[in-house]
């Protein structure tokens, strides 16, 4: 399999706290890699340094091979490497309408006309009256949809989910299952932060576990959430003991 | 009957035809007889309104506030008495090198805003502004220092309006600003438009969506900063005299005021702001300590009870008197700014 992100020796630093790192990490074209870990262990900077975010302290990013150290947030996402945020998703003192045209925009789409929005408005499941709403007037999890949306009108080859499931109840939770699933079939690949292992593992290819910055481990994820460093690094040791 | 297309046709233009009949109204109104005072006066709101639009464009649009505005309206001044001091070129022929003044001047100011963001790049904006004005103070040999540089338009005329008359000058600004209003019209209904927008909503969801942030701020700045380099040229020929006590930190918060009075997010906002700061300190006549304690405390209420000013107060009105109509399916889009609708 093709490797679509890879990151070599990928280290952060905070002043004199090392949150990241160093992490070597790939996925390859259409794969779905969970990743788990505490709170803290390093998962969002992680994101936030791939994405261009953050300037590592040290170690490269490549995208199809070509080092993207230095690219701009902006330039990675024309490249096919977009992100979505836990909690800034959408803009939301402009209209829906609006969000996705800035979208359809970045996509350089020659037609910002209703055809192009339907569509959108139809994949984000939100309904059509909601065009002229503004985006920050949205539900929690319509933010949800319509923020997942303007990443998928950018027709990335990978995208980074920041705990796509946060907040959600199990309808609309059960609409982003859908969505994602959908993505495997455009061939999108995805990397996903997110708590809620019920709904997260039966979307992955494989997990990736971090603790401290590092990955502890990676693998299918029934091998790999069997482990018992794993299980004390994500549930703690007293509970791992106990059970 | 109509189509879609004819109604997004409508929709499109209309606003620019409402700009040039409003601007050809205003154009007039010295030839209804008021005093030269009036038209004085009026003179200078237009051209404060002009530097308040390059303002409300960059803080309404794409979200940053610069406390350097004044600094390059100052500039655009400069570079029109220097041209005029040095090589004899007159309103029409320095006009081009007021606006690209501003215009770098703009770019330049923006440039911290590579490091800094927020609270901390106003304060440094404020910091360049006032640098700007000890400079033009200090470089005696070019901009006169404390003494100044005099203007006077001679016999030049533009478009048959002679920029010695007061009158003529007048309908002169106007024209020149509704010029400006129309580009900034065109731009803000551009798709470089709702990308500002987007920016100032949520930079980071804009910079994930690819688009390059710290260049579009120096872009919106460059406009903003050419549009205080025109009204800058207008004002040295209104006051026939440029000095570098007129460009203060003082001046600035003028401007701040009175883009936050009229609505920092409508086109017309800062031209509403300008005059009603204009023909309110003359009617009310206080000393001028008292004018600005007085706007003070307007600010203050103003953006207690409507941040986004007085325009927003009346679209709540109006819009409170019309039924929401239904939602468009008819091709109507609202990827527009209307000059009353909020962007």
């Amino acid at each position: 399999m093709t490797k679509l992100l890879q990151t070599q020796g990928l280290t952060k630093h905070f002043g004199g706290v090392r949150a990241l790192g160093p992490v070597d990490f790939s996925v390859g074209e259409g794969e779905i890699v969970g990743l788990i870990g505490p709170n803290g262990s390093g998962k969002t900077t992680f994101f936030n340094v791939v994405t261009g975010f953050l300037k590592p302290t040290a170690g490269r990013v490549y995208w199809e091979g070509t080092d993207i150290t230095g690219y701009a947030p902006g330039k990675r996402a024309k490249l096919g490497l977009v992100r979505t945020f836990q909690e800034k998703m959408v803009f939301p003192g402009t209209t829906v309408r609006e969000n996705l045209q800035f979208a359809l925009i970045q996509h350089q789409a020659p037609d910002l006309g209703e055809a192009a929005l339907r569509e959108a408005m139809d994949r984000a499941r939100l309904p059509y009256h909601t065009l002229s709403q503004m985006a920050g007037d949205l539900s929690w999890g319509q933010c949800r949809m319509l923020g997942m949306v303007l990443a998928l009108i950018l027709k990335p080859k990978l995208l980074l989910l920041d705990e796509p499931f946060a907040g959600l109840n199990r309808v609309i939770a059960a609409q982003v299952t859908e969505m994602l699933l959908g993505l495997r079939d455009e061939g999108i690949g995805a990397v996903m932060v997110e708590h809620d292992m019920s709904l997260l593992l039966p979307l992955c290819d494989r997990v990736t576990v971090f603790a401290s910055g590092q990955i502890l481990g990676e693998g299918a994820s029934d091998e790999i959430l069997s482990r018992s460093d794993v299980r004390a690094a994500y549930f703690g040791s007293d509970v791992v003991a106990g059970n | 009957m109509k189509t879609p297309s004819d109604n997004t046709i409508i929709s499109k233009i209309l606003p620019y035809l409402g700009l040039i009949v409003f601007g050809g109204l205003l154009a007039v109104v010295p030839y209804l007889g008021p005093t030269n005072h009036v038209i004085s006066l009026a003179t200078s709101a237009t051209i404060f309104a002009i530097a308040g639009s390059g303002l409300g464009f960059l803080w309404g649009q794409s979200g940053q506030l610069s406390m350097a505005h004044a600094a390059i309206f100052g500039l655009g001044g400069y570079a029109g008495a220097i041209c005029l001091k040095f090589f004899g070129m007159g309103f029409l022929a320095a006009m081009p090198i007021a606006i690209v003044v501003g215009l770098v001047a703009g770019a330049l100011v923006a440039l911290p805003s590579l490091r800094t963001q927020g609270h901390y790049f106003v304060i440094l904006t404020f910091a360049v502004g006032e640098v700007i004005a000890v400079v033009e103070k200090r470089l005696d040999w070019l901009t006169g220092g404390q003494e100044g540089i005099t203007a006077h338009p001679g016999k030049e005329t533009l478009f048959g309006l002679r920029l010695v008359n007061r009158s003529e000058y007048f309908t002169l600004t106007v024209i020149i600003g509704v010029a400006v209003l129309l580009v900034l019209l065109f731009m803000m209904r551009s798709r470089w438009g709702t990308t500002l927008r987007g920016m100032r909503e949520n930079a980071p969801l804009a910079a994930s969506l690819g688009v390059n942030v710290t260049l579009n701020r120096i872009y919106a700045f460059a406009i903003s900063g050419a549009v205080a380099g025109v009204a800058g040229h207008l004002y040295l020929y209104q006051m026939r005299f440029i000095e570098p006590n007129l460009f203060t930190a003082q001046a600035s918060i003028i401007f701040l005021m009175i883009v936050l009075l009229g609505g920092k997010v409508f086109l017309l906002g800062p031209a509403v702001g300008s005059f009603l700061y204009f023909f309110l300190s003359e009617f009310l006549g206080l000393p001028p300590v008292w004018n600005l304690i007085g706007f003070g405390v307007v600010l203050i209420v103003m953006i207690l009870i409507a941040p986004n000013g007085i325009l927003s107060i009346i679209q709540k009105l109006f819009s409170s008197r019309t039924k929401p109509e239904p939602v468009a399916e008819n091709g109507k889009s609202d990827h527009v700014v209307n000059m009353g609708s909020k962007a």
